[in-house]
């Protein structure tokens, strides 16, 4: 796991770096798309990075507004808890889901 | 006594009330409040300061034909429990429950939906316009806070509506209280309407003062020169702006307000607005005597007022932010700090216990507080603008004309990033990531942990050549939830940090030995 901290500017190596050296890149924000999942598609794509093997996937709040709950039950709403990150993560290497 | 407020469904059932057991009403709607909130937490202050309002409104208009537009909404726990949601109270705020404030899918006597303030008055204007234009919609009624008229917003709708001079009415409910005291020159303005001797006695606008009785027509008459000043030409702010101004009134008393909104109900033709002065938190003395007259409050215990707050949901990044800052601020003398009213909710209550000079409370006007921090910096200043994720939206203009596009260091707090419980859609920090990371010259981080927060308050302090913004959560990390991503993490790669607010990078299987593992972005964190 790769902290970004910075969405904007983008740190261009780095990414570029992981991008060739593993098979899965998964973004993950807690925001709408359109962020920084985006400004890393952007530049996936601007470089030729989504030319080749890698599987890219972005996670970001859902296209919907969410009523209140408890923060985790909303997380869970939203499809951004730990459990979902590493379904996302299985299903992007097609092996068949687990618990985690 | 028998219980009224067993018997009221829906608000045509006030329409059988004597005005004296409206009043009574409105005590047994106060205790039924009290208990409710103490039972889930939520917005009691502003709950309580418009109980007989609530009760006068609904007993004069014909809701829901009429539309009543609460602004922000929070206030809007009495009118609920006279709308049919009584029994849902204990649901308030909570999953699959009753919204904290009004919102058009619960309610057809909630006509607009709101939790931002200031927007009520534009509201009740298109609910205004659509009837004149042959919409099937009745009288629109806005009820406005002396903290929510201190957005422009709400002088954009006055001036606009004033103008067109069709029938509306505001109630101007002024508690000289927002969420913290309010502050600037309309709120002392309202204040000297207010406290212009006439405790005793209501003055109504002209018009109106023609139906009443002899003797208290008089006494209006008397106490309204006091309030326009004795030039006769000379109006309140309101009736400049073509308003009919009716006030200032007690909101506690039921029989003037329910005289004084029958009378405008009947009279009015243009625009009114009823200045009615009201106590926050009246009625419960823990809230009455309270700082922040119980504005927001976690359940508490109603013989006590103790309120039983959740320390798992401790504000550190909050409190971190304010300290650092503080920290920053004594080694450099350019460090101010900008908030809009919300000086504890941002944590910048502890940059001006140490530096109150340097501090500025711009009421609830987030326009003018994000160009105001730009006018600071171009002159060399290093503001931070606190602001929450949610509100910041309402600055958005700004951020792109008067920063961004001048390149201008202003340094964004963004506090509530991400999804915020309680308070739900209508204060999540969803959008800030996209709309700041569209702006040319903006630098957006986002903190994963305290720590990270800390080191991004330095960096944005050194950063003086542009913008820059870093965002935070509400929370500090989920202990039990960060343990398991770390186990889940574990199992593939070094864990670096764990997704806190922003976003991360997630690489789940390496296929070479390319070295990411251990790197860091080479842009400087000012460590």
């Amino acid at each position: 796991v790769a902290d970004a901290r910075f969405a904007k500017p983008l740190d261009h190596a780095l990414i570029s770096n992981l991008a060739k050296t593993h098979k899965v890149l998964i973004t993950i924000e807690q925001g709408a798309q359109g962020g920084f999942g985006a400004m890393v598609l952007h530049y996936l794509a601007d470089t030729g990075l989504l030319d080749g093997p890698l599987a890219v996937r972005s996670m970001t709040l859902p296209d919907r507004f969410i009523d209140q709950a408890a923060p985790d039950a909303m997380y869970a709403d939203a499809g951004l808890t730990a459990t979902d990150i590493a379904a996302t993560a299985l299903q992007a290497l097609k092996r068949t889901p687990v618990s985690v | 006594m028998p219980s009224l407020l067993d018997d009221i469904k829906t608000p045509s059932d006030l329409k059988n009330l004597s005005d004296q057991q409206l009043a009574q009403l409105a005590d047994e709607l106060r205790v039924d409040v009290i208990e409710a909130v103490s039972r889930t937490g939520g917005h009691l202050g502003s709950s309580l300061g418009v109980v007989e309002l609530t009760v006068a409104l609904h007993a004069v208009f014909d809701t829901p034909k009429d539309k009543l537009i609460w602004d922000v909404g929070h206030q809007c726990y009495p009118h609920k429990v006279l709308t049919g949601r009584r029994s849902g109270m204990n649901t308030l705020r909570q999953e699959g429950g009753l919204s904290g404030f009004t919102k058009r899918s619960e309610s057809p006597y909630d006509p607009f939906g709101a939790a931002h303030s200031s927007t009520s008055i534009s509201a009740a204007h298109g609910f205004t316009v659509a009837r004149d234009l042959g919409q099937d919609t009745g009288d629109a009624i806005a009820v406005i806070g002396d903290g929510s008229i201190s957005a422009g917003m709400a002088y954009e709708a006055l001036n606009n509506a004033g103008a067109e001079g069709r029938r509306m009415f505001v109630i101007l409910n002024d508690n000289e209280m927002s969420i913290a005291p309010p502050v600037g020159a309309m709120s002392k303005y309202m204040s000297g309407l207010a406290g212009t001797a006439l405790a005793q006695f209501n003055a109504f606008g002209q018009d109106i003062e023609t139906v009443l009785p002899g003797p208290m027509r008089d006494h209006a008459r008397r106490a309204r020169q006091l309030v326009t000043g004795a030039a006769a030409s000379q109006g309140t702010i309101f009736e400049e702006l073509g308003f009919e101004y009716i006030g200032p009134i007690d909101g506690h008393d039921m029989s003037q307000l329910l005289s004084v909104l029958r009378s405008a109900r009947t009279r009015g033709k243009g625009p009114v607005l009823i200045h009615c002065c009201t106590v926050k938190g009246k009625g419960y003395a823990p809230a009455e005597t309270s700082a922040d007259k119980y504005h927001g409050v976690a359940k508490f215990d109603v013989a006590s007022g103790a309120q039983m707050k959740s320390g798992a949901n401790a504000p550190s990044y909050t409190a971190v932010f304010g300290q650092t800052l503080t920290q920053l601020a004594e080694k450099d003398s350019k460090i101010v700090g900008i908030t809009a009213a919300m000086p504890s909710g941002t944590g910048l209550d502890l940059f001006a216990q140490r530096f109150s000079d340097r501090m500025f409370d711009v009421g609830i006007a987030e326009q003018h507080g994000v160009t105001f921090a730009a006018g600071l910096a171009a002159s060399g200043l290093k503001p931070f603008c606190a602001i929450y994720s949610t509100f910041l939206q309402r600055g958005y203009d700004q951020i792109v004309h008067d920063v961004a596009l001048q390149n201008l260091p202003v340094r964004f707090a963004i506090d509530r990033a991400g999804l915020v419980g309680a308070d739900g859609a209508t204060h999540a920090g969803a959008f800030d990531i996209g709309f700041l990371t569209a702006l040319p010259n903006m630098v957006v981080m986002a903190a994963a942990d305290e720590a990270e927060l800390v080191h991004m308050i330095t960096t944005a302090a050194a950063h003086d050549t542009g913008p820059i913004a870093f965002r935070y959560p509400p929370w500090h990390r989920d202990r039990r939830q960060h343990s398991a991503r770390r186990q889940a993490a574990a199992n593939r790669q070094r864990t670096h940090c764990a997704p806190g607010s922003g976003y991360c990078v997630a690489i789940l299987r390496r296929t070479s030995g390319g070295g990411a593992e251990g790197r860091r972005p080479h842009i400087s964190t000012g460590r």
